[in-house]
């Protein structure tokens, strides 16, 4: 009976954590990812997702040739310092933020368009206790507009 | 019975904490940090890493944007009927639909057709609302709309506001299949109007190199949807656009290497090289046709 609801209340509280970590990421882009793009328009999608130091996510784009855009990567503090890598369908690096004093928006235009790769590396933890820190990453894309 | 009391107690104060210190961001005067203090979950993935794989599809403004500044001449007349929202009655037909409508907002708002984009605006807040989509389409997005006419930067942002905050609550909600439907459909609706748009404007090379330009995106847009294949109304979506990507897979391609440049006096980077892809007039007729094709099921 005792372990029983002790595996209830435990499922209960697991069921829990997506919630909470939903409505958490959309504060974050919210609040710090959104005034990064301007003046810049983003292009109205969100790429969020809860990542732990080691994890990394691609993302997958097209660049239409002419126009301007802003890539940006953030994460949560606690994270570390998020890098991210933008490069072309064949693998070739096109921008790595590493080399730019790990700044988190990269500013660019294509000649022709193109399908490129940015690639978000969460760095790894190094600390040495129990706990494991998560947090939300989003990347953020901005085009501007004609007038 | 103490144990366990001790144990439900402690339990609710775990779950409690957990939730606290997983909403903590989203709050406005709070740290946007978190941590999980279950040794549990980190056992059970130590030493292994997550992937996270995301497909990015061009935004309704992105489309009509490109439209215009391909030399596209306006035509109210290709959109879809702003009243035909009550024509849909199936939660794919309108989340298709909702997409339609979105790029057709942004096309009337583009060209500054402020009049017409209140009536798309409407009509989009009706299916967002049939869909359970709160907040994205409010009573508040209206009256911006409407104290912002002539402010087209300001009109484009309140749309892309409202399709973000749409992408938010249907991901939050577990709903992420209909947010693709809606991408879905508003790309189609831009292959559509450019496709349309090519055969009725002179000087139409821009607008043809454009529609090739889709090639990737339909790829990503297929990518996204194969997420979702098996749930309801993914599949038969899935099976139109990869006849349009038959075509599409056709194209001829002049290959380039792609390389980074900056400018040193105007500071902007620039991506040269990249695949370039073309067109024969048949192979645009056949992608005009299919487009009109399921963009006709759609709508109707």
């Amino acid at each position: 009976m005792k372990r029983s609801f002790f595996s209830l209340m435990i499922l209960i509280a697991l069921a829990l954590i997506p919630m909470g970590s939903a409505a958490q990421c959309k504060g974050f882009v919210k609040k710090t990812g959104m005034p990064k793009l301007v003046p810049f328009l983003s292009n109205g999608q969100v790429n969020s997702s809860q990542m732990r130091p080691g994890d990394n996510a691609e993302l997958m784009l097209n660049f239409f040739s002419g126009q301007d855009y802003r890539i940006v990567v953030i994460g949560q503090p606690i994270l570390g310092t998020v890098h991210f890598k933008v490069s072309d369908m064949t693998g070739n690096l096109l921008y790595n933020s590493k080399d730019h004093d790990d700044t988190d928006f990269w500013d660019f235009r294509v000649n022709n368009t193109q399908q490129l790769k940015v690639e978000v590396v969460v760095p790894a933890y190094s600390g040495d206790n129990q706990i494991i820190p998560t947090g939300c990453v989003t990347v953020m894309i901005g085009f501007k507009t004609e007038k | 019975m103490a144990l366990f009391f001790k144990c439900l107690a402690g339990t609710l104060l775990a779950a409690s904490s957990m939730m606290i210190l997983s909403s903590c961001g989203s709050g406005t005067d709070t740290p946007d940090d978190s941590t999980i203090t279950v040794d549990d979950i980190k056992n059970s993935d130590e030493g292994k890493s997550a992937k996270n794989v995301f497909y990015s599809i061009p935004s309704p403004v992105e489309l009509a944007n490109l439209v215009k500044k391909a030399g596209a001449v306006y035509d109210y007349k290709i959109l879809n009927d702003p009243e035909n929202h009550s024509k849909y009655s199936t939660s794919i037909s309108q989340a298709l639909n909702l997409g339609v409508y979105g790029t057709d907002l942004s096309m009337t708002t583009i060209f500054d057709r402020t009049q017409e984009s209140m009536f798309y605006l409407k009509s989009a807040r009706r299916l967002a609302d049939k869909l359970g989509i709160t907040g994205a389409f409010s009573d508040e997005t209206v009256n911006r709309m409407d104290a912002n006419r002539g402010h087209h930067d300001s009109l484009l942002g309140i749309i892309t506001d409202s399709y973000f905050n749409t992408d938010e609550y249907l991901k939050e909600n577990q709903r992420p299949n209909v947010s693709a439907l809606i991408m879905a459909g508003g790309w189609i609706e831009g292959l559509y109007i450019g496709t349309q748009l090519a055969k009725t404007t002179k000087k139409n090379d821009e607008i043809i190199q454009r529609i090739a330009d889709l090639k990737g995106s339909l790829e990503n847009l297929m990518s996204l949807l194969e997420i979702y294949k098996g749930e309801e109304g993914i599949d038969a979506i899935l099976a139109d656009l990869a006849s349009i990507r038959k075509v599409y897979d056709n194209m001829a391609v002049q290959k380039n290497t792609t390389n980074v440049n900056t400018d040193d006096k105007t500071k902007v980077t620039t991506i040269g090289g990249g695949d370039i892809y073309t067109f024969t007039k048949e192979q645009l007729e056949q992608v005009t046709k299919i487009a009109s094709e399921l963009r006709t099921r759609i709508v109707s």
